[in-house]
């Protein structure tokens, strides 16, 4: 399996509306960090949720780790999802009335794949999500503290923790800097990235701050790769 | 999925909390209803049996029935001496005693009776009165108490007491010239009997006689013709009520007939197990309407809990998004509220089943001595299981709106929500 | 061969057939329990026997019973007229052919009166309307013209009247 995504003659509108999405062709490589650059509304987070398996492409085909996501019934998706994917949002990424600790945990509640991963390394779930957090700069007391007392740049460092929890192939992250101070950005991505280069992780980083290419193997603007011009509701 | 099912409440205590209250209300109330029916139908089941006819003067069955038995309510008027003998000598009776009423010792009832009462009377199941002290009285100045009357009024064989005029706690005519002993006490029966206080009925017609020596004096030759007449022919000249037991049960109803139509004095005569069935058909109908009432109030605090879920879902879309972003289906979010909602209404139901218990713990003393009713403590009869079964599926079918719109609102959210 | 077994198996389906017609219990109806070709004495208007309570008596009580019937298990419709219950069922009653024995009507005699027992209980909801009444009846034997005759039966069963 040389590629994590492969994306092929996909076509996207949402209902009643116009394509929002036209990708001829589209790869990124297995262990590849890509910074995906788009305007807000050009569809960036439709393409996401495609790639997340929420929703599905009406032409064309999107397939992660070999496996066609068209296929798959909705169960499937979901399954699929907890098991290869760690999806970061920009913001509120954490249930506010469970600790630092369960949330990060969630990761594995809904995914078979990611405990076997965990159970395969010797150690307990919460041994490795604390060993993460870490990592990530959170003390012990505030790993147990919940979720909703933790300021925005310690959420952040959790909803990553969760990400990477059970080692996921794919780390898909919505503008998880948008909402941090630039010292703390700078940090945060640093460090995903180098936790995730770990476990051969394949990283898609979306923004709309072009300066931080820098950090990535492969810097992609949207409207490369995208012909339709529409955008989304959700934009 | 229970864990975090519990971690969502907790973090919306103030909501679960009204919710569980209004919820436990409204079951203690609809267990309150099956309770209180059940007891009152076991206590009156209980207490008459083996009497074939109650006979008196006319009135409705049941006003005689709970005066004569019961002690609840007072009969009008009174049944002539003439008409009890004549009854007593019907060659169909086996057996007959008569009773008076109306006097009574601190609110608990003076039942004015004969030997026969002890004899013949039975509760539950054919049941005979039994003595836990002392002996039955053998003349009038003598009374036999029941197990509560003693307990209440501090009363032990030996001790005298003082018998006044009508029914209330306190009487300002006392027939304080006329002490009475007491000399037996009986064991307990559960039944008004154990409220009552038994004298001869000759006691009555003495203490009615005259109030104090000197009156008694002053009236002696007025009453001395009365008097006589009455220790010559009869102990009084009017009773409330007579118990009769009949030689063959089928005559029952002819008997009944043949006193309700007869001529001379007019009689009431009931059969207390036929006059039983009526009042349960009549409280039959008000039983189920306290039920529908109290099952829509039952509803209407589920109703508050599916409001509140629902208002709680807006809240909530992120919180849908995130478990979607690792993992959850959408039907797991339809399943997490489900849970939410049947854990709510599984507390609320026990919480209900615990307030009705510490209801009834706290006010049996009070209605036992109001009515003399004993509502027994005993673990929930099937009747209020289904109840709260009832209870729990109710709340797990409202569940399934919030249920739903979660489900269907995660789907056409997915990850991106507006917060 | 196949000739023998036939003839042994229907004369054994036959006999099962008549030890089952002894178990079940027969319906009979109110009517059963006055004996065939019994004519009542003249009747008088119903004020007469008001007026003459006596005569009403002896004319009641003049009602013979079936001896027949002692003994049969039986199955009997009719209406519950407690005489025993508990808190929540009827132990013993009346079983009567009509609704209302009461002022207005003249009770039913005693042949027409059943002395059921029954410790199984009958639920109070049961006894507002018809029920059926299965078991065992017996006839009491008239020893002095002061003892009533009638039909006592020890039920079996007592299901609601569909």
């Amino acid at each position: 399996m040389a590629y994590a995504i492969e994306i092929d003659h996909l076509a996207f509108a949402w209902q009643g509306g116009q394509l929002t999405l036209d990708i001829p062709h589209w790869q990124v490589e297995t262990g590849e960090s890509v910074l995906l650059r788009g305007p807000s509304g050009s569809g960036k987070s439709t393409l996401l949720s495609l790639l997340a398996g929420i929703n599905v492409a009406q032409q064309g085909n999107v397939s992660l780790l070999d496996q066609s996501l068209s296929n798959l019934s909705g169960r499937k998706r979901d399954r699929f999802r907890a098991n290869h994917i760690g999806y970061i949002f920009q913001q509120f990424n954490l249930l506010p009335y469970l600790s630092a600790l369960d949330n990060v945990l969630l990761a594995t509640q809904f995914s078979p794949k990611r405990r076997q991963r965990v159970a395969e390394s010797g150690q307990s779930a919460e041994q490795l999500a604390i060993q993460y957090l870490k990592r990530l700069g959170l003390s012990a007391s505030q790993q147990q503290q919940a979720a909703a007392n933790l300021s925005v740049g310690q959420q952040q460092r959790v909803a990553a923790a969760r990400a990477l929890l059970g080692a996921p192939e794919l780390l898909i992250a919505d503008e998880p800097t948008s909402a941090l101070d630039s010292d703390r950005r700078d940090d945060f991505i640093k460090l995903l990235l180098e936790l995730s280069e770990q476990n051969n992780t394949t990283v898609l980083f979306v923004t709309h701050d072009a300066s931080l290419g820098q950090y990535f193997n492969r810097h992609v603007e949207l409207s490369d790769i995208n012909r339709a011009a529409g955008g989304s509701p959700h934009a | 999925m229970l864990k975090l099912a519990i971690k969502s409440l907790a973090n919306r205590k103030t909501s679960a909390l009204l919710t569980v209250i209004a919820i436990a209300v409204s079951v203690a109330l609809l267990l309150a209803v099956e309770r209180v029916k059940e007891q009152v139908q076991a206590n009156f089941a209980n207490t008459v049996s083996g009497t074939d006819l109650i006979v008196g003067p006319r009135s409705g069955d049941v006003q005689l029935l709970l005066a004569s038995v019961f002690h609840i309510g007072a009969l009008n008027n009174s049944m002539s001496w003439q008409s009890y003998e004549k009854l007593s000598q019907n060659r169909q009776v086996e057996w007959s005693v008569p009773i008076s009423l109306g006097d009574s010792v601190s609110g608990m009832p003076v039942v004015a009776t004969t030997a026969g009462y002890f004899q013949h009377f039975k509760y539950a199941n054919q049941q005979p009165l039994k003595l836990q002290h002392g002996e039955w009285f053998n003349h009038s100045e003598q009374a036999v108490l029941g197990a509560d009357a003693a307990e209440k009024l501090d009363f032990r064989v030996g001790d005298q007491l003082i018998i006044a005029h009508g029914t209330g706690g306190i009487s300002f005519s006392q027939h304080s010239g006329h002490p009475i002993d007491v000399v037996g006490v009986l064991k307990r029966t559960g039944t008004p009997v154990d409220q009552s206080i038994y004298v001869d009925l000759k006691t009555l017609e003495d203490i009615h006689g005259g109030e104090t020596a000197s009156e008694a004096e002053e009236h002696a030759h007025e009453h001395t013709g009365h008097d006589e007449h009455a220790d010559h022919h009869h102990p009084t000249s009017a009773i409330s009520a007579a118990l009769v037991g009949l030689k063959s049960r089928q005559m029952a109803l002819f008997m009944q007939r043949d006193i309700n139509t007869a001529d001379g004095e007019p009689l009431t005569a009931l059969m207390p197990g036929q006059t039983l069935q009526q009042l349960w058909k009549t409280l039959r109908v008000f039983e189920q309407a306290l039920n529908g009432i109290s099952a829509i109030v039952v509803i209407i605090g589920l109703l508050g809990m599916l409001t509140i879920l629902l208002a709680s879902l807006r809240e909530r879309s992120r919180e849908m998004a995130v478990l979607r972003a690792v993992g959850a289906g959408p039907g797991t979010l339809f399943t997490l509220l489900v849970t939410e909602a049947v854990l709510l209404t599984i507390i609320a139901t026990a919480s209900g089943l615990a307030l009705l218990y510490i209801l009834q713990i706290s006010l049996a003393g009070v209605i036992q001595q109001q009515t003399g009713l004993l509502f027994a403590l005993q673990w929930p009869t099937a009747a209020e299981w289904w109840r709260m079964l009832f209870v729990v599926v109710a709340g797990f079918l409202m569940s399934l709106v919030p249920a739903w719109r979660a489900y269907r609102q995660s789907l056409a959210d997915g990850l991106t929500v507006k917060v | 061969m196949k000739y023998s077994l036939k003839v042994m198996m229907s004369t054994a389906l036959l006999f099962l057939a008549s030890q089952n017609m002894a178990f079940a219990s027969e319906k009979i109806g109110w009517k059963d329990l006055v004996p065939e070709g019994f004519t009542p004495p003249p009747v008088k208007p119903q004020s007469y026997y008001d007026q003459n309570p006596e005569e009403a008596e002896q004319k009641f009580l003049d009602a013979p019973v079936v001896q027949a019937l002692d003994g049969k298990k039986v199955k009997i419709p009719g209406y519950v007229v407690q005489l025993e219950g508990n808190a929540d069922a009827v132990t013993e009653f009346l079983l009567v052919p009509y609704f209302g024995a009461c002022i207005h009507v003249p009770p039913p005699p005693p042949n027409q009166i059943i002395h059921v027992k029954f410790e199984e209980g009958v639920p109070y909801e049961n006894t507002y309307d018809a029920v059926w009444v299965e078991g065992t009846i017996s006839t009491q034997r008239t020893d002095s013209d002061l003892a009533v005759t009638g039909y006592s039966m020890k039920a079996d069963s007592v299901t609601v009247y569909q």
